[in-house]
């Protein structure tokens, strides 16, 4: 017999680790990799020479706040949780504190094919979960509350469009490395392409 | 989006994804070594291993007459103001520019100054750690 549980700790659990996560982002920044600039040209030199770095954790941090305002979308409707629900939240907390890793690794080694594609295969990772947990609480009705028709659309809709993103973005990340990044915010437009 | 649409998207992107993979991997393991900066002398060598921190930067040229070419030769400039020219025969992230404009500690053996480029020596380098 299945057994149901409260969400309320796997709620809080998942807002700490996307804190944490958020917050680790920044360590890679820290103004010892811009070596000892004297003049503020040197020090606009080692932040342009940063300049991968940077964007790496502007786009991850933008990107966790992203997925964590999903998260907290999907809970809006999610009122209990079973062994599996638990089990496959816990897989997409794994792909979010990878994200500070991939992250570094994209703004160090974006010369090496597997340091440009690694982040990008963390992003799709947690997409791809966010969006398995969203269906497995659609099917188990009894995990889910009375859903709206439009915001169950809505949300498949925008489920898909960060998947389709996110692969197009892993593909080209081997050519181009971080800029493609870039890509992420026609997700809205995606979004609205795909309503019509 | 129908099913079919989704599943064609899907192949197409997997396809485009093995490509680019192999393809890049291939390019990068074909890729040139880098040259060593300047012929190592053995008997230029010190008996120990030195260490210096300092920025992996471009070293510069001692003659800046007539026309430049675009390529780094790659220094390491220390706090007190000292440059040296990393020679590294194994190819380390410093020679690939990877660690540019970085602080950095540099071990390796000293040898004499580069030859044409503005340095205190030239460093062996056997290992480069970011700080």
């Amino acid at each position: 017999m299945d057994r149901y549980f409260s969400t309320r700790r796997i709620e809080a659990l998942t807002d700490g680790v996307f804190a944490i996560a958020m917050t680790l982002l920044v360590l890679d920044l820290s103004s010892g990799g811009f070596g000892n600039a004297s003049s503020s040209l040197q020090l606009l030199k080692a932040l342009n020479n940063n300049l991968s770095s940077i964007t790496s954790f502007v786009v991850s941090f933008l990107l966790l706040g992203s997925m964590w305002a999903v998260h907290m979308r999907q809970f809006e409707y999610i009122e209990r949780a079973d062994r599996h629900f638990t089990m496959i939240n816990t897989l997409r907390l794994l792909a979010v504190v990878l994200i500070p890793l991939t992250t570094s690794i994209a703004g160090n080694y974006s010369d090496i094919v597997l340091g440009r594609i690694l982040f990008p295969l963390n992003f799709l990772a947690l997409a791809a979960l966010s969006y398995w947990q969203w269906r497995y609480a659609v099917s188990r009705k009894v995990i889910s509350q009375k859903i709206p028709a439009d915001v169950l659309e809505s949300a498949e809709i925008r489920n898909r469009a960060i998947l389709l993103i996110s692969g197009v973005v892993l593909v080209i990340s081997v050519w181009v490395g971080p800029i493609a990044f870039i890509l992420f915010t026609t997700v809205p437009f995606v979004v609205k392409f795909l309503k019509r | 989006m129908t099913k079919r649409q989704t599943v064609i998207a899907i192949i197409v992107l997997v396809l485009l994804f093995v490509f680019s993979v192999g393809f890049n991997v291939w390019r990068e393991t074909n890729r040139q070594p880098a040259s060593p900066i300047v012929p190592v002398v053995e008997e230029d060598l010190t008996p120990e291993p030195i260490s210096v921190q300092g920025t992996i930067n471009c070293l510069d040229p001692k003659d800046t007459s007539g026309s430049q070419v675009l390529s780094c030769a790659v220094g390491l400039k220390t706090d007190d103001n000292k440059n040296y020219a990393l020679n590294n025969p194994n190819d380390t992230p410093a020679q690939s520019g990877i660690l540019s404009g970085k602080n950095v500690m540099v071990t390796g053996m000293l040898t004499r100054p580069a030859t044409t480029y503005k340095s205190d020596g030239t460093i062996l380098v056997q290992t480069i750690k970011p700080l």
